[in-house]
């Protein structure tokens, strides 16, 4: 099908038609972008007043209402649990989800400017549709922003129950959803992009349709919304029969109604679709939100959607899903998580995803696992040509589009930090926590993590695919996995309490919580680089130049139109000469930023310090060496 | 004067203003500065959801720009529209017109026009039109005649040339190939706009027609004329040339003759300089373009040095009331989109523009802060209205699309917030409406001691009013003001604040009637503007 395309278009083209499908093209702007991934109850709090109540929490786990609950302090020691948790007598990971910190919309907001000078270029923003939990994936509806996360949520709850949540003709904009557009414009006016995280596999138990079908069983108008069994038999008033699935098992998640599956398949690339009135629901509220006045211009809406568990989801419904988004805006971005397909071994390969007519690119995991492998010397731990092996074989079955628009992450909101990932070299997304691994380090990572981790960000920052970047990661917050990534955004303007609990009670080192300036420069640095080079990292041509196992050595190429980086790792414990085979001329040291060095007779010889990289650019354009004489610093010309 | 007499002095003046006649009545009296506002009618509202706006439209809306009641603030309380070209016409603009005597079926009908005036002079809006008079649309029947038949009684109300004609004086060329014939037309625009020949005389009859037409037929108050600067031609020269003073005459004396109190502003898209040329005989008034660049340049940069001077460069020239101060129009930038979406700039250039002397003029959307930049249909998108679908502008598909930032820009969701841009400029238009001095005063230049502050008195012989505004982006403390010239009569005065809540210390004016080392507020906080009434007589006594 694609291959006809492929030829068909052209052939359009030249007729002169104008009736190319706008649904099928990656956007261009998806590559050229840095992703900031935001989490907004955990970003900033920018509005005290609209601060999350108990009665907001209503309906989210783990459903009991401590006496005494408050919004906890922005600058509270983590693993230290509140009076009012302390109290309930749980543990810490059981009264963590009951924390609110009171992020919200205007926090965005307020610090547009400061991811403007960090370099990022788009936002991803974790579900932000009306929801009692912190994390939203619990949907109390679709169509509306969060209550806690707008101005005025008492008011926009007024005007949410005005509404017939069923008839998109009686929706109305509540305050959060007019500072949300407003975001979405400030964030167009600075030249930014913006998507939102959806899952359209599940609700929340709060979510009106289920709310109704709770009540009303099988005589609610949404009783074939959801994947119910049984309902309750009034023939026994005594037991209730109704039963359900939710998302991985968890009730609170009420899994969306699936049609046309195979028989027995329930994820994965299957057949499928969600069933009429649920698809025509999320169709509207897709719509809202790509072209929010209705103009038939989307200019005023959102970029795309990050897609929750997109896999539990069948693909005939995310290719409807498709057409319908990039009818409204050809120039949306529809990113997927597609994920494992065996925990904790195997990752789900997204080529059924990535043929055109699904998704545009996954959140790739793909890409983090091996190179973790590979500069943290995690297991299974990778050599070099092992690495190049691995990072071809997950590129493999993907169209350069779909490659260079792909979302390359090294962390998420499932996942522990970056820094803490690679400050805990085990496998990966495998016990990662202390309550799974006793050994596993919960305090500030190491200068070794640092070393690691700015390699990983070269290669990031230097190779196919849109570098993401986890809040917080780049002023080196740390945690394990879940609710650890979540922990509030660290700020220069704030004051913390110094970590200094364990969530066990054991002894831990105590860390003072700032910002660490140096890993936000460094960061910032290879955003720059990024971005003063960004042809020739979105497109250029990547050419491996030194694949050496023993000594821990990688060096690869990008070359666009004369233009060439190189970049040079030396993963091992000791300085490393490597000889790199290029093309005559000046060579610039644009990262670390140094000298010129000068290649003569078709090589460059670096010397690389252990466990750093080094980037080193050669323009055409460029004139040559100003002195004439090359550096002679750590690069020396090559003795030909 | 003790504070209960002030008490009782300031109601009186409220009951009178309340008490007043309708301003229907005034309608010839530009003089105390009534505030006009431009309206694009294909953008404003559509009343039969076909995506463009049209007059029944605009005449539902018609209590959104002045209800007629005093008593309400809910209005805009302009005293006046401008309706960009509404006569029949192929472009979307309007700007070529192919019927001189009809409303562009798209916008409705004669009669509906009529129903606007009716409908506007009921609430003591005045009715201005476009009328194009330089131009015709290429369409237009008298240009197509012209064009097929050489023998076509229209041949000479047009310019034709065998060859290419000489440059124009910017080196740029307005013949234009006619693509019947081997021969040239002159259409300075455009080649679907050919020139008039105004040196015919059958043109400027058929031109005063056209004005008498609307004048009595229609029922309009005045006219905007379009490109007035360009009306004659002399080789090598487009703009400004001398017999085009002597078309205008003739024009401006028939409007006059036909209605007295008809009132014309031309445009003369060119500098101070270029538009004195057009007084005193000519049109009643003209728009004053450096005036607009000098108000948001002010706000921009933080200087007040050539908006003052700007302002007294028109004043000594010619009486206020024949100029108009506005900020940006159909053919510019918007100011939102100028000012890089900073609202409190947005808000200081209002209370600069409608605190200035002048007839100003508001472009519709300038008061919600609406954004917009060229291509020309990006300035002149549809009106937000409300958070409808399409921002209430239609219940179909707008002809053009919104911009992006509808929802906060937005007549309804302004409505609700007393600090938003909307708000201020109605206050604003009221006080004008309701201070004699703010509308007809002379303007007394205010020596602030820094550029950063525009300070200054207007004034007539009852009344007088000092805005003081920081147009920098830092507080200034102890400002102090002073006047090289008489002010006042002399005595101690007890400004009454109009904006800003924020009382102002007491102002003592010597024998010599001049401002000395006055410091009215302790400080000035950045980007804000205040009114003071100052007519309030003796602070004491």
């Amino acid at each position: 099908m694609r291959w006809l395309l492929v030829i068909l278009l052209p052939l359009a083209l030249a007729c002169g038609s104008s009736d190319v499908d706008p649904t099928l093209a990656v956007p261009a702007w998806a590559k050229d972008v840095v992703w900031y991934q935001i989490f907004v109850e955990r970003f900033r709090n920018g509005d005290p007043s609209n601060d999350p109540t108990l009665a907001d929490m209503e309906g989210s786990w783990p459903h009991v209402q401590p006496r005494g609950w408050q919004p906890t302090p922005w600058i509270h020691d983590w693993y230290r649990q509140e009076p009012w948790a302390t109290a309930t007598g749980r543990e810490f990971y059981l009264t963590v989800q009951l924390r609110r910190y009171g992020g919200d919309l205007q926090g965005v907001i307020d610090q547009l400017d400061y991811l403007q000078d960090l370099g990022v270029t788009a936002l991803y923003l974790n579900p932000v549709n009306d929801a009692p939990s912190l994390h939203k994936y619990d949907a109390r509806n679709y169509h509306h922003m969060d209550r806690n996360f707008g101005p005025d949520p008492r008011g926009d709850a007024a005007i949410i129950a005005g509404e017939d949540p069923a008839d998109p003709s009686t929706w109305q904009w509540t305050s959060a959803d007019r500072l949300f557009l407003a975001l979405v414009n400030e964030v167009h006016r600075r030249g930014m992009r913006i998507i939102v995280d959806y899952s359209w596999n599940h609700t929340g138990i709060t979510f009106w349709a289920w709310k109704d079908i709770l009540a009303r069983q099988d005589a609610s108008p949404y009783a074939n919304w959801y994947e119910i069994q049984r309902f309750d038999d009034p023939a026994t008033p005594d037991t209730n029969e109704f039963t359900y699935s939710g998302w991985a098992g968890v009730p609170n998640l009420p899994e969306l109604r699936k049609t046309g599956r195979p028989e027995g398949a329930t994820r994965g690339a299957i057949d499928g679709t969600l069933v009429a009135p649920v698809r025509d629901h999320v169709f509207a509220v897709t719509r809202r939100w790509l072209d929010p006045n209705g103009d038939g211009d989307p200019s005023d809406g959102i970029d795309g959607f990050r897609l929750d568990v997109a896999e539990m989801v069948p693909l005939g419904f995310w290719r409807d899903y498709r057409r319908f988004v990039r009818n409204i805006n050809p120039d949306a971005y529809l990113v997927g998580e597609v994920w494992w397909d065996e925990w904790p071994d195997r990752m789900m390969d997204p080529a059924p995803w990535l043929d055109g007519t699904v998704f545009d690119a996954v959140m790739n995991y793909r890409w983090y696992m091996p190179t973790r492998g590979f500069f943290a010397g995690a297991p299974a731990h990778l050599t070099a040509s092992q690495y190049v092996a691995h990072l071809d074989s997950v590129t493999r079955g993907i169209g350069r589009d779909e490659r260079q628009a792909m979302m390359n992450l090294t962390a998420s909101h499932d996942t522990p930090r970056f820094g803490t990932s690679v400050y805990n070299p085990g496998r990966y997304k495998y016990q990662v926590s202390p309550g799974a691994d006793a050994e596993y380090r919960i305090d500030r990572p190491d200068g070794r993590a640092r070393q690691i981790q700015e390699m990983i960000l070269v290669q990031q920052f230097t190779y196919v695919g849109a570098p993401h970047i986890w809040y917080g990661d780049e002023v080196g917050m740390w945690g394990a996995d879940d609710p650890d990534p979540r922990k509030p955004m660290v700020w220069a303007d704030l004051t913390y309490e110094d970590e200094t609990t364990h969530p066990f009670g054991r002894a831990r080192r105590h860390d003072a919580v700032a910002p660490d300036t140096a890993l936000h420069r460094i960061y910032r640095n290879l955003i720059a680089l990024r971005q003063q080079h960004l042809r020739l990292f979105v497109d250029g041509e990547l050419a491996y130049r030194v694949t050496d196992d023993a000594r821990g050595l990688l060096v690869y190429e990008r070359a666009l139109n004369g233009e060439r980086a190189v970049i040079a790792f030396n993963t091992s414990d000791e300085a490393q000469t490597v000889t790199v085979a290029v093309q005559d001329g000046p060579y610039r040291a644009a990262y670390p930023a140094g000298d010129m060095v000068e290649a003569i007779g078709g090589s460059l010889t670096l010397v690389l310090q252990p466990k750093t990289a080094r980037v080193l650019i050669h323009s055409a354009r460029a004139s040559p060496v100003g002195s004439g004489a090359p550096s002679r610093g750590t690069a020396v010309r090559s003795p030909g | 004067m003790t504070p209960a007499m002030k008490c009782l002095f300031v109601a009186a003046l409220t009951a009178l203003a309340a008490c007043a006649p309708p301003r229907v009545s005034q309608r010839a009296d530009w003089s105390n500065g009534p505030v006009c506002y431009e309206i694009f009618v294909r953008s404003f509202y559509d009343s039969d959801g076909d995506g463009l706006g049209d007059l029944a439209g605009l005449i539902q809306k018609l209590d959104y720009v002045n209800d007629g009641d005093h008593e309400t603030a809910t209005d805009l309380g302009a005293g006046c529209i401008w309706l960009m070209p509404i006569a029949a016409s192929p472009s979307y603009h309007g700007y070529d017109v192919t019927d001189y005597y009809r409303v562009d079926s798209a916008y409705g009908t004669n009669s509906d026009f009529k129903n606007l005036v009716d409908e506007a002079h009921r609430r003591g809006i005045r009715v201005l039109v476009d009328l194009v008079i330089n131009h015709v649309s290429s369409e237009h029947p008298f240009f197509q005649d012209a064009l097929r038949h050489a023998d076509s009684r229209y041949r000479d109300w047009f310019l034709w040339s065998d060859t290419v004609g000489p440059n124009n004086e910017w080196g740029g060329n307005n013949w234009r190939g006619a693509p019947t014939r081997n021969e040239y037309y002159y259409g300075f625009f455009w080649h679907t706009m050919p020139d008039l020949n105004w040196g015919t005389p059958a043109v400027r009859e058929e031109m005063k027609r056209i004005a008498t037409f609307w004048l009595k037929e229609m029922g309009v108050d005045g006219f905007r004329l379009d490109a007035v600067r360009h009306l004659m031609e002399e080789p090598g020269r487009s703009a400004n040339v001398p017999r085009t003073h002597d078309m205008l005459r003739e024009f401006a004396a028939h409007v006059r003759e036909v209605d007295p109190n008809a009132f014309t502003i031309g445009e003369v898209f060119d500098s101070t300089d270029a538009l004195l040329a057009y007084y005193p005989d000519q049109l009643d008034a003209y728009f004053a373009f450096e005036v607009a660049d000098a108000i948001l340049t002010a706000v921009r940069d933080g200087s007040s040095t050539d908006l003052i001077a700007s302002v007294l460069r028109l004043q000594e020239a010619v009486p206020n009331h024949r100029w108009s101060p506005f900020l940006r129009n159909h053919d510019q930038t918007r100011v939102m989109t100028w000012l890089g979406g900073d609202a409190a700039r947005a808000k200081l250039a209002a209370s600069l523009l409608l605190t200035l002397p002048g007839v100003p003029f508001v472009y519709y959307g300038e008061e919600i802060g609406m954004t917009g930049d060229k291509p020309d249909p990006r300035i002149r998108t549809p009106m937000h209205w409300s958070l409808d679908p399409a921002a209430g502008f239609t219940a179909g598909t707008p002809w053009e699309p919104l911009q992006p930032d509808s929802f906060t820009a937005n007549v309804a969701v302004m409505d609700d917030d007393p600090g938003a841009l909307l708000n201020h400029y109605r206050r604003l238009i009221r006080l004008r409406m309701e201070h004699a001095a703010l509308g007809a005063g002379e303007l007394v230049p205010l020596d602030a001691g820094t550029e950063r502050v525009a300070a200054y008195l207007r004034r007539t012989n009852d009344h007088a009013t000092l805005v003081i505004a920081n147009l920098g982006t830092t507080p200034l403390a102890d400002v102090t003001l002073s006047s090289a010239t008489p002010t006042l009569p002399p005595g101690r005065y007890a400004p009454v604040t109009l904006m800003a809540d924020q009382a102002a210390a007491t102002l003592e004016i010597g024998m010599d009637g001049r401002i000395t080392d006055y410091v009215p507020l302790p400080s000035l906080p950045p980007l804000q503007a205040y009114v003071f009434d100052v007519s309030g007589g003796l602070a004491d006594r």
